[in-house]
């Protein structure tokens, strides 16, 4: 049996015996909520220019299920943050102390994603959830980081549905090396002295749960919260100061410095397949030689989180993260004579704002490349093997982001897709037999955004087994089999993908005695309708615009004649516009059209039911039938 | 169990010479490099040329599995394949390592190869590493190829080799050399067969003796991959793999030792002789108290094992924090694992005087036991059996809203032990009572809108998951989620009910409805199927080469009635059906009618047995066409 010395620990918080019972809790904070902190503070402490602490402490009590999250305590470290002092205990409703974790209670492993990372970070943490309620867990622990480079953002709610009792956050730093800060929904810190040392407090009592809504800003954009970040920094031997955009450039080139390198063979191969070529024509080639070269592997340890990996490497291997990939197609692309810059940035739905005014590290998780032209620019997303040369797609566009050049940094806005390029067309045709069968042929087009849409473009490159259930999955049939289909990928600045498939649908309409019933809108039906919400408060994000244009046409049976159709419906709004008509052609088919804009931006909490009833126009309009029977 | 070292007598070295029947690296086809589909599926975005896996003793008896593996990469999207994360026990260390990309340039093969000193070793937990390593210039077209070795401690089970993943094989082989003191029984599973499976006589050089050694040699051909289906117990029941166990050993001049009970009875015995299993549940003063308490308000010896059954479930929680606690200190805790609440509820119907065993069993995401090789730890769960009023009943306390009469869903995968002084198997048997009503109540007016009522009654496994889920969710995000699955409905009261008889649960829902009906002018069509229509066929692939697993049979019944505004005139309903599955497996009836003003519409669904075999897939699909087809159908009325 192994035995565990455990060192006292004297903790330097002012830990008072205090009564953690329910009936302590002023009554208006156990209404509308799942939990409440009772006391929280949090301490980040800037000990050197390489080294910080940060400590923190809380008490949550949970009042039901929902709140039980907060009893899933854990936290990450790695070899430059180390986890100390992790201390966890539990209460019963009355504030008794019903269990204090020991070592051996505590789970601790690796972080690791099922494929393709290089990565320390590990996690450790306890498991304290329990099925009745209320009851109350406290935790403590302590980071060292052997860096200065973040400074950790601090939430005086640890989520939504949750009041505040208490809660403190203090940053403390050497007059020398004082950080920036930023409060966010709440006001300013008090400043004091300790020693020589500098404080800043921010001390909040009795605060309401802040509840965000549907299709709105997100909690981590409405709720009281303090940013901050170093002024000065050092982290593995590298110094910097992040107080202005240029400052943190000039570190970033610092790390980037002399791994340029690239072999000779590699620099004649691009020479001899750009030769004689215009820049973006050279531009081009270079990218697409990136992408039939190398994949994408993440890689996060140490400075190797900041700093790519030598060109030489990535083109030893043929592999890299974002970083290590887009610096490799920066130097093939000096080695032809273009400058290009290493361009940081946010990827994904939501991209945080960025105060110009506050640089800062924390906004970004990702690196492309920034190619300027007389004209324009040319961004290069250098992770993915298969994306269309220039094309920033969702992940990246409409966005601040951080460009480095050699002189510099700056904040430049990535184009945005506008409704007009973003387009899905539709033709349809539909051959019915006399027992209700159809024959369909499609023909789609998906421009712009709608490269992306149900996951495409990736599905475009993917193997016809995967192709196939994105056929299955995008086609609204309930259940058809697949003759043919085809994709074209259409790579341009503008990136398009044309489908085609032929479809045969087994009682595509139904016969209810002597009538066929058909829903002519076979493909492309809106079932979405926004949650009741009878007290919206905050404004409706609509992040992309885009639109749709369907047209089906039917070849009935023979001898078969339309009994009844609707009238053309036209739902305008703010929102957007939708429109759908029913035509008979002279030769007795019919067809169908429909249109459908969505008006991108933010829009009033007032017209929330507005945009409830303009979803709900769609969904019933888009279930209309028709019928038809033999003629008699 | 590890079998340890100092288990054995004596020690002797192997000298393990013997070909084996593996291409060697780097002995790549050049045929494979021109090709752009696997020859049998040109669906696959890669597949296996080669997937060797070779078990051997070796000098320190320890068991080294050698792997070779050949991957030809079609599309993008599997290049992620060439980033590898082969999991070992933190005492073992990757030896013999090779890997090598192989691209097709102008005319010739490039190989690109990394060195083991490329590879990063990661710290899963404290037992588990993770050898993680990314093979250089992936791209289409590629082939990979990789080999290793690695000591692995345990000599009572061999690696589990499957022949089956998610991309197809050319070829999968197995070997396993073990001398003939060690004897494994060993376990074939799956749906596709083997090319060649044999096993022969070897003889190898034991401290300059001849020693003879069984040789084992499985291969498969042209393996599909392996696809999930809906309605199966757990990927791995279906899956092609072989696993060996160890049964006993015997060197020379010693005796046998027997490693696997003889059979199923020995095993039952086994545990039915250990403090650990039957023992733990004899030794039941400490729930003394507790029981009294409850006798006190059982009028009869039935009625107090129901309260102990509910005693437990209602008071017991969940938790797999604690490894190995004594039953004692669950009991007093009031929470340990599922198994170890059932012990605790084991122990306590035994203080009161009942008739009670153990059974292990396995739970249906754990798999299926194997019915000729009692292995333990096939096992993972354990539900306890008592003699009430001399009937027998299966009991598991651990499932928070499933009653006493029933097994949780969990438990229904074929049959239990019964840990006992001998065999003793029982059957895992569903609840009887199983499925959904819907019945509604609609008034049609003249506009078209349904106005009305309709009654959702779950019962048996359907209520116990239903209440399971709107506790886990909370009932506000059930009736929102139900708002918007039903976007057009205006809901004036709805109501979620309370369990009844343990097994109903009644949900009501009282709206006004405009979709469901379209408006034409002079006729208007109207779908009856108000809730619960069903719009899919969840059978997509036309073949099937496995079961289909529902775990219980159940009905779905259907009665919704309208009764029309004056002015609205019935024109036409849907036309009646009935069919049934073979040997009356299930059924379908469909009817309509319409009088004193009111249309009703019935449907039933019925699904009698809980499998279905392969050769039943097609009526099975079948049945589920016509039931999307009939839910598909429209009552027209008419304005006259």
């Amino acid at each position: 049996m192994k035995l565990f010395i455990i060192p006292l620990l004297l903790i330097s918080f002012s830990v008072k015996s205090q009564d953690y019972s329910i009936s302590k809790i002023p009554e208006e904070l156990t209404k509308n909520a799942d939990a409440v902190v009772r006391f929280s503070e949090g301490e980040f402490e800037i000990l050197s220019i390489d080294k910080a602490k940060y400590r923190t402490r809380a008490v949550i009590t949970i009042l039901n299920k929902d709140g039980n999250h907060n009893a899933l305590i854990s936290e990450n470290y790695d070899k430059l943050i180390s986890l100390k002092d992790f201390q966890v205990s539990k209460y019963d409703a009355n504030g008794k102390k019903v269990y204090k974790a020991k070592n051996s209670d505590f789970v601790d492993q690796a972080i690791t994603s099922e494929v393709n990372s290089y990565d320390d970070s590990r996690i450790r943490g306890i498991d304290l959830r329990q099925e009745t309620f209320p009851y109350t867990i406290e935790y403590e622990y302590e980071l060292i980081f052997k860096y200065l480079y973040f400074i950790p953002r601090w939430y005086f709610h640890s989520s939504k549905r949750e009041t505040v009792e208490y809660s403190k956050y203090r940053i403390i730093s050497p007059p020398e090396l004082e950080p920036r800060y930023l409060s966010k929904n709440t006001s300013e810190p008090v400043e004091s002295k300790e020693g020589e040392k500098v404080v800043w407090t921010w001390e909040r009592k009795n605060l309401a749960s802040v509840n965000p809504e549907l299709y709105g800003p997100s909690f981590y954009d409405i709720a009281p919260h303090i940013i901050a970040s170093p002024s000065k920094f050092e982290f593995d031997g590298y110094r910097g100061d992040l107080s202005t955009w240029d400052g943190f450039a000039k570190w970033q080139n610092v790390l980037n410095q002399g791994r340029g390198e690239l072999p000779i063979e590699t620099i004649n191969h691009i020479k001899e397949l750009t030769e004689g070529l215009g820049d973006r024509e050279k531009i081009k080639t270079v990218y697409e030689y990136l992408q039939s070269k190398t994949r994408y592997v993440s890689i996060q340890l140490g400075i190797g989180g900041f700093q790519p990996f030598p060109a030489k490497f990535v083109d030893e291997v043929g592999y890299g993260d974002c970083k290590a990939l887009s610096f490799y197609t920066k130097s093939l692309l000096e080695e032809v004579g273009v400058t290009s810059n290493y361009t940081i940035v946010y990827g994904g739905n939501n991209p945080p704002k960025i105060n110009k005014d506050f640089p800062s590290p924390s906004y970004f998780n990702h690196v492309i490349l920034s190619v300027p032209m007389q004209e324009d620019t040319i961004w290069l997303e250098c992770t993915s093997q298969t994306k269309p040369f220039g094309y920033l797609g969702t992940f990246t566009s409409d966005r601040d982001v951080f460009v480095v050049t050699d002189e510099g940094g700056s904040i430049v806005r990535t184009p945005k897709y506008e409704l007009e390029s973003n387009k899905r067309i539709s033709k349809v045709h539909v051959k019915i037999d006399d027992v209700g069968n159809g024959l369909v042929s499609i023909d789609n087009r998906y421009e712009g955004l709608e490269y992306e849409y149900g996951n495409l473009n990736f599905y475009v490159n993917s193997s016809t087994d995967r192709q196939k259930k994105w056929v299955e999955n995008s086609i609204d049939i309930p259940s058809f089999s697949i003759e043919s289909f085809e994709f074209a990928n259409n790579k341009d600045l503008l990136p398009s993908i044309d489908f085609s498939a032929s479809l045969i649908v087994n009682k595509l309409v139904s016969k209810s005695g002597t009538r066929f019933f058909l829903q002519p809108n076979i493909i492309n039906k809106n079932r979405w309708i926004p949650n009741k919400d009878e007290n919206r408060t905050q404004s409706i994000y609509e992040d992309h615009g885009y639109w749709e244009i369907d047209t089906i046409t039917y070849e009935l049976p023979e001898q078969h004649v339309v009994e009844a159709f609707f009238e053309p419906i036209e739902i305008i709004s703010e929102f957007g516009e939708y429109t759908a008509a029913i035509k008979a052609t002279e030769d007795g088919d019919i067809s169908y059209i429909r249109t459908f804009k969505q008006f991108d931006g933010i829009f009033p909490n007032t017209s929330y039911q507005d945009y409830i009833d303009f979803h709900k126009k769609i969904v019933r309009a888009d279930k209309k039938r028709i019928s038809f029977k033999k003629k008699t | 169990m590890k079998l340890s070292l100092a288990a054995f007598t004596i020690l002797i070295s192997f000298h393990i010479s013997f070909s084996q029947t593996k291409i060697q690296f780097g002995e790549i086809d050049e045929k494979f490099f021109s090709m752009t589909h696997c020859p049998f599926d040109s669906s696959a975005g890669a597949f296996v040329i080669e997937d060797y896996g070779f078990s051997s003793l070796n000098a320190a008896y320890n068991l080294d599995f050698q792997y070779h593996g050949v991957i030809k990469i079609l599309s993008k999207d599997e290049l992620d394949r060439a980033s590898i994360k082969i999991r070992h026990s933190n005492d073992s260390r990757i030896t013999k390592f090779k890997a090598s990309t192989y691209n097709y340039e102008d005319g010739k093969v490039v190989e690109s190869s990394i060195k083991k000193s490329d590879a990063i070793i990661e710290k899963i937990n404290d037992n588990t590493n993770s050898f993680n390593f990314n093979l250089p210039n992936v791209r289409e077209g590629s082939i990979i190829e990789y080999t290793y070795s690695v000591t692995s401690g345990s000599l009572t089970s061999l690696k589990t080799w499957y022949f089956q993943s998610s991309i197809p094989a050319i070829k999968s082989q197995y070997e396993v050399m073990v001398p003939n003191y060690f004897q494994y029984e060993r376990m074939l599973q799956g749906y596709h067969p083997l090319a060649k499976g044999e096993v022969t006589q070897k003889y190898s050089a034991i401290n300059g003796q001849r020693v003879p050694f069984q040789h084992h040699n499985y291969i498969a051909l042209n393996v599909p991959a392996f696809k999930t289906e809906p309605y199966i117990t757990t990927t791995s029941d279906y899956i092609s793999k072989i696993d060996f166990e160890l049964k006993k050993y015997q060197f020379p001049n010693e005796t046998e030792k027997v490693y696997l009970p003889k059979d199923y009875a020995a095993l039952a015995k086994k545990m039915y002789e250990s403090e650990y299993w039957h023992g733990n549940i004899t030794k039941s003063k400490f729930t003394k108290d507790a029981v009294e308490v409850l006798k006190v308000t059982s009028n009869s010896k039935a009625a107090l094992a129901e309260s102990i059954f509910y005693y437990v479930r209602d008071n017991f929680t969940e938790n797999y924090d604690n490894k190995y606690p004594s039953l004692k200190k669950v009991f007093s805790e009031k929470k340990g694992t599922g198994g170890d609440i059932n012990m605790v509820l084991a122990a306590m119907l035994n203080e009161a005087g009942f008739d009670v065993n153990l059974v292990r069993i396995s739970t249906r995401s754990h798999g299926k036991i194997n019915p000729h090789v009692p292995i333990a730890r096939q096992f993972n769960f354990t539900i306890v059996k008592v003699i009430v009023d001399e009937s027998e009943r299966l009991l598991d306390a651990s499932d928070k809203n499933t009653p006493y009469e029933a097994l949780p869903k969990y438990c229904l995968n074929g049959k239990g032990l019964v840990i006992a002084p001998t065999e003793q198997w029982v059957a895992l048997k569903p609840f009887a009572s199983n499925g959904t009503t819907y019945s509604g109540n609609f008034e049609v007016t003249e506009e078209g809108i349904l106005n009305g009522n309709v009654t959702i009654r779950r019962m048996g496994y359907r209520a116990w998951r239903f209440k399971d889920d709107v506790e886990d969710d909370g009932i506000e995000d059930y009736k929102n989620s139900f708002y918007s699955n039903n976007e057009t409905w205006n809901i004036n009261n709805h109501e979620l009910g309370e369990l009844k008889e343990g097994y109903q649960l009644d949900e009501k829902i009282e709206a006004e409805i405009e979709d469901k009906v379209d408006d034409l002018g002079d006729v208007m069509y109207l779908n009856p199927i108000i809730v619960g229509q069903i719009t899919d066929n969840p059978f997509k692939t036309e073949k099937r080469k496995y079961p289909v697993d529902y775990g219980a049979p159940f009905t779905n019944t259907y009665i919704m009635k309208f009764r029309l505004a004056k002015g609205l005139e019935v024109d036409e309903l849907p036309q009646p059906k009935s069919i049934k599955l073979p040997n009356n497996s299930g059924k379908l009836l469909y009817s309509a009618s319409f009088m004193n003003g009111e249309i009703t519409i019935t449907n039933r669904i019925q699904i009698s047995k809980s499998e279905f075999s392969s050769s039943e897939y097609a009526f099975l699909r079948e049945f589920y066409a016509l039931i999307v087809e009939k839910h598909g159908e429209q009552i027209v009325l008419r304005r006259p």
